[in-house]
């Protein structure tokens, strides 16, 4: 390796290790649970320091990594043996993700709000209006068409808002347009 | 034309409006229906609230290590943010990997790079944390294998090595699982400056799953291995991960 690659690669593995809480904050608004936020950032930031020779467009890192931990959570969803569809998967009250949080009230009441949209909504969401990805980029971080990111960013809204304004709101998954389909 | 693209305004639209991602015609017809339309001021206003919302709910999460007890140790008396401990660790790493193993030192020839980079200590090689992460044989072999040439070519007083290990890592540790069981425990008897550490993070994972893990005995634990990494870092040690030793 050539100093310059030596240095590039260098950087990029920097960039890698200053994302963490960039990571960690999508992964929480995902998963809802702290520790397992934490590790699947850190597994992420492991995987993307590993496989750095594997990105080949630089200014892509972030969507890259956010791909890779698409991954990770997909992993971890599949290794709980959850078989459903991801938007049957929501953070259960049982694991009690944000009980022990001592946030001010509305950021607790947020990120409550946010734990109960199914976990497709959750993705696109936070992927958009955290790390303001363009659409094209959650799709492409999401393995998703860019319709489908639309539709699904618009849905997480109006469940949030929702559920914000009533939290006994029953989100909705988008699969009620296919009921109304002739 | 104006009122036919208002008449085409759909939730759709509204939020790419909202997310900068319209062309400048559609921009333009938004705002033209923004202005014509106390409804669809409202539908903008909405989704815009919402977008601010998740902001408001996860800019100010912080990372649960970063938020912990400061680090037990660092030459530099304070606490790093996580970014630049993190830029430290990887600093090292970048270092580790173009070097692999045993050929640290030639490596550390490599002009420092600029920035927060360069505030990596120099690694010194007679203090090595070697990093195990899987559950594999070969790597638990090769890893031990690091430590007993560590301990031959570093016969100094305070020299030290670390093993920690995470994840499926763990299993070197496990004396209900480790294939190596009784070289871990020779070793750490026979050797004062050789430690086993377990991540508590992994440990805690394992539990959740419903193993009780047997961790061989008088191995440590401490709370999450890349802060433990990052601790040692800043410290001055050299950071070897078991997969880039060159026998794997």
């Amino acid at each position: 390796m050539g100093k310059k690659d030596y240095c590039a690669t260098l950087s990029l593995k920097s960039r890698i290790a200053e994302s963490r809480t960039r990571l960690y904050r999508v992964a929480l608004a995902w998963c809802g649970d702290e520790m397992l936020a934490d590790d699947l950032a850190q597994e992420t930031m492991t995987n993307g320091i590993t496989n750095i020779k594997q990105l080949r467009d630089e200014t892509r890192l972030f969507a890259w990594l956010y791909s890779i931990l698409n991954n990770n959570w997909r992993l971890h969803l599949r290794r709980k043996k959850c078989h459903d569809e991801l938007d049957d998967q929501m953070p259960g009250e049982d694991d009690e993700p944000l009980g022990h949080c001592h946030e001010i009230e509305i950021v607790t009441r947020v990120r409550r709000a946010v734990a109960t949209l199914p976990a497709q909504q959750r993705q696109v969401i936070s992927l958009v209006d955290l790390e303001e990805f363009s659409y094209c980029d959650v799709a492409e971080i999401l393995d998703i068409p860019i319709g489908t990111v639309m539709s699904r960013l618009h849905r997480a809204r109006k469940n949030l808002l929702a559920r914000l304004e009533n939290p006994a709101v029953e989100p909705q998954t988008g699969r009620e347009h296919i009921r109304i389909v002739k | 034309m104006k009122q036919k693209h208002i008449e085409h305004i759909d939730d759709l639209m509204v939020n790419a409006f909202v997310d900068g991602q319209l062309d400048a015609v559609h921009c333009e017809s938004m705002i033209a229906a923004m202005e014509a339309s106390a409804e669809t001021r409202e539908r903008v206003y909405l989704m815009r609230r919402a977008k601010d919302l998740i902001k408001v709910g996860f800019e100010s999460a912080e990372t649960p290590s970063a938020t912990g007890p400061a680090p037990r140790q660092g030459l530099f008396g304070r606490r790093y943010s996580v970014g630049l401990a993190a830029s430290l660790l990887m600093a090292s790493i970048g270092f580790g990997s173009g070097m692999l193993g045993y050929y640290v030192s030639k490596q550390l020839s490599h002009p420092a790079p600029t920035g927060a980079l360069a505030a990596a200590h120099t690694p010194s090689t007679d203090h090595v944390i070697l990093h195990v992460s899987e559950s594999d044989p070969k790597q638990f072999s090769a890893a031990l294998r690091y430590v007993e040439h560590f301990l031959d070519s570093n016969q100094a007083p305070g020299s030290q090595i670390e093993v920690i290990a995470n994840s499926g890592g763990l299993d070197l540790m496990r004396a209900d699982k480790s294939p190596f069981k009784a070289q871990v425990v020779a070793m750490m008897q026979h050797h004062s400056n050789v430690h086993f550490i377990a991540c508590a993070n992994g440990i805690r994972n394992l539990r959740k799953l419903g193993i009780e893990p047997k961790i061989i005995g008088d191995i440590d634990t401490d709370k999450t291995a890349i802060d433990h990494i990052i601790n040692r870092l800043q410290a001055g040690w050299t950071y070897v991960k078991v997969d880039d030793i060159p026998e794997i």
